[in-house]
C-alpha cells in the first residue's frame, strides 16, 4: 500500500532531521532526566517512596517529554512553508500520519530505554517481568505517538499551538498513563497476571488512536 | 422573530425547576441511609445525564454533520459549540454537587474512583474543545479542528457510562456510589417522581439555554464576518489610493 | 423542612447550582442585548434601517 511507502519516507525525513539537529538528544533527553531528578528532590529522598512510585514517575516523565517531541515534530514543518510542501507533495495523508507518528515513537522508545535505566538506578528498582514491560512500553509508546500526532496537527493549524497541545493531548492520554503504570507495577511486583488486562486496555486505546489518525490526519493537514 | 418560543420555553423552565425544587426539598422523604443528603441527588443526576447524553450528544452529532460534506453548514458548527459550553457548565455542576454529596456520604470531598476520575477527564476534554473554538484562526479552519476534537472527546462518554462495571473486573472494590437506587423502578412514590421531574426540568433548561446561546453565537459570527468584510474593504481602498493593482 | 440533616450542604449545593445557572442565563441575555445594540449602532450611519442581516 502506498501509505506505508509514504510513511517510511516521512519517518526517514523526520529522523534524518533529528540526527542532524540533535534536538531530541540534546534537549528532550536531558529534560527527561532532569524531571526524574526533580521528582527525587520533591518526594521524600527516603528511597522507599521513589521505588514504590517509580513506574508512575517514569510514565509521567515520558508523557511530558513526548509533548516536547510532538511540538518539535510540527515545528520543523512550520519553517520554509514545509507544511504547504507536504500538502502539495501528493503523499498519502495516512502515510504522513504513520510516518510522523512512527518517528516520534522511535524517538520516545530510545528515550524510554535511557529513562528506564535511569529509573532503575536512581530509584533503586529491580527490573522484572521483561515480557510484560516490553509489551506495555511498545503499546504505550505507539499510543502516545499516535494521539500526540493527531492533536499536534490540530494545534499546528491554529496559532496558539504551544499552549493548546498539552491541554488537548493530556486528558486523552490520562487513561494510557493509568494503564501503563498499573501494568508496569504488576510486572515489577512479579505479578504479571495482574498486568496483562491493562495491556489489553492499552491495545484497545492504541488501535483507536492509530485508526483515528489514519482517517483524520489527511483532512486536518489541509487548511480548511 | 422567535422570541415567543424562547419566552414560553423560559417560563416553562422556571416553573419546572420550581416544581423540582419544591418536590426535592419539601415533598420527597429523606432517605433511610443518606437522610436529607439524598436531596442533592435530585440535582446531581439530572445535570449529569443532561450534560453527558444530551449536551455532549448534540455536540457530537452536530460535529459529524459539519464534517460530512453533504450536510456541512455553519449552523452545525455554531450548534456544537453552544451545546458544548452548556455541557461544560452542567458537568462542572455535576462534579461540584457530587463532591458535596460525597462529603456527606463518604466523608471526603473527592475520591479517585473510576467514574469520578473519568468524569473529571470529560470536563477537561471539553474545556480543550472550547479552547480550540476560541483559537484565532479562520472560521472554517477552526470549525474543522474543533469537530475532530469533539469526536475524540465523545469517546469518553461511553467509557464514563460503563466505567463502574468495567472497573469492577480490573479492581476488586465495588463502587460505593449508588445513585442507581434512584433509578430502581421499585422505588415508587415521590422519590422516583422527583427525579424524573428534575430530568424534565433540566432538559427544558438546557433547551432554553441552547436556544439563547445559539442565537448569541450567530450574532457573534455575523459581527466577526462583518469586521472581516470591513477590513478587506479598507485594505482595498488603501491599495486603490496608493495606485496599486487591486484583485477583483 | 424542620430538623433537616446536612442543612449547610443542601444550602451550598442548591445555591451554587442555581447561582451558576442564573449567572450564565443572565450573561446570555445581557450579551445578546449588548451585541444587538452594537449591530444596530453600526448599521444606522451606513445603511437604511430597513435592511435585515
Amino acid at each position: 500500500m502506498r501509505a506505508f511507502g509514504d510513511a517510511v519516507l516521512v519517518a526517514g525525513k523526520d529522523l534524518r532531521i533529528e540526527r542532524r539537529s540533535r534536538v531530541a538528544t540534546n534537549q528532550v533527553l536531558p529534560f527527561a532526566i532532569l524531571v526524574l531528578i526533580l521528582f527525587a528532590f520533591a518526594l521524600d529522598p527516603d528511597r522507599g517512596v521513589l521505588s514504590r512510585v517509580g513506574p508512575g514517575l517514569f510514565w509521567v516523565t515520558v508523557l511530558f517529554s513526548a509533548l516536547l517531541a510532538i511540538q518539535r515534530s510540527f515545528a520543523i514543518e512550520a519553517d520554509d512553508d514545509a507544511r504547504d510542501a507536504l500538502r502539495l507533495s501528493g503523499l498519502d495523508g495516512a502515510g504522513i500520519f504513520l510516518g510522523k507518528a512512527g518517528a516520534i515513537a522511535i524517538e520516545l522508545a530510545l528515550l524510554e530505554v535511557v529513562l528506564g535505566v535511569g529509573v532503575a538506578v536512581l530509584y533503586n528498582i529491580p527490573i522484572r517481568g521483561a515480557a510484560l514491560l516490553t509489551a506495555t512500553c511498545v503499546l504505550t509508546t505507539v499510543g502516545i505517538a499516535a494521539a500526540g500526532t493527531i492533536y499536534g496537527v490540530i494545534a499546528a493549524g491554529l496559532r496558539v499551538r504551544d499552549t493548546l497541545l498539552p491541554l488537548l493531548a493530556l486528558p486523552v492520554l490520562a487513561p494510557v498513563l493509568l494503564a501503563a503504570t498499573r501494568a508496569s507495577d504488576a510486572a515489577l511486583a512479579a505479578a504479571p497476571a495482574d498486568g496483562w488486562p491493562w495491556v489489553r486496555l492499552l491495545a484497545v486505546f492504541t488501535t483507536i488512536y492509530v485508526a483515528f489518525g489514519v482517517i483524520a490526519f489527511g483532512p486536518l493537514l489541509e487548511e480548511a | 422573530m422567535r422570541t415567543r418560543v424562547s419566552l414560553v420555553l423560559g417560563w416553562t423552565t422556571i416553573l419546572a425547576l420550581g416544581l423540582t425544587v419544591w418536590l426535592a426539598l419539601f415533598v420527597s422523604p429523606a432517605d433511610v441511609n443518606q437522610k436529607d443528603a439524598v436531596r442533592l441527588l435530585y440535582l446531581h443526576v439530572p445535570t449529569a445525564w443532561i450534560a453527558m447524553y444530551v449536551s455532549f450528544g448534540v455536540t457530537t452529532v452536530a460535529s459529524v454533520l459539519w464534517l460530512w460534506k453533504r450536510t456541512r453548514s455553519p449552523k452545525w458548527d455554531l450548534l456544537a459549540g453552544a451545546s458544548a459550553e452548556i455541557g461544560v457548565l452542567f458537568i462542572g455542576l455535576t462534579l461540584i454537587i457530587g463532591s458535596i454529596w460525597g462529603k456527606t456520604t463518604w466523608g471526603v470531598w473527592w475520591t479517585w474512583d473510576a467514574r469520578l476520575t473519568l468524569t473529571a477527564v470529560l470536563l477537561v476534554l471539553y474545556l480543550g474543545y472550547l479552547a480550540v473554538r476560541r483559537a484565532p484562526a479562520a472560521t472554517e479552519v477552526r470549525a474543522k479542528r474543533a469537530a475532530f476534537v469533539a469526536l475524540a472527546a465523545a469517546v469518553d462518554i461511553p467509557i464514563v457510562h460503563f466505567a463502574v462495571e468495567w472497573w469492577r473486573t480490573l479492581h476488586q472494590p465495588a463502587s460505593i456510589l449508588d445513585d442507581r437506587r434512584l433509578l430502581d423502578p421499585q422505588i415508587h412514590g415521590s422519590m422516583g417522581t422527583t427525579l424524573w421531574v428534575g430530568v424534565l426540568a433540566f432538559t427544558l433548561l438546557y433547551s432554553w439555554l441552547l436556544l439563547k446561546r445559539y442565537r448569541l453565537a450567530q450574532m457573534e459570527q455575523q459581527i466577526e464576518d462583518a469586521r472581516l468584510d470591513e477590513a478587506i474593504a479598507e485594505r482595498r481602498a488603501e491599495a486603490e489610493e496608493a495606485g496599486l493593482p487591486v484583485p477583483t | 423542612m424542620i430538623a433537616v440533616t446536612h442543612f449547610g450542604y443542601l444550602v451550598a449545593g442548591y445555591s451554587i447550582t442555581f447561582g451558576a445557572i442564573g449567572g450564565y442565563a443572565a450573561w446570555l441575555v445581557l450579551r445578546q442585548r449588548a451585541l444587538g445594540r452594537a449591530a444596530t449602532d453600526k448599521r444606522s450611519p451606513d445603511e437604511p434601517s430597513g435592511t435585515t442581516s
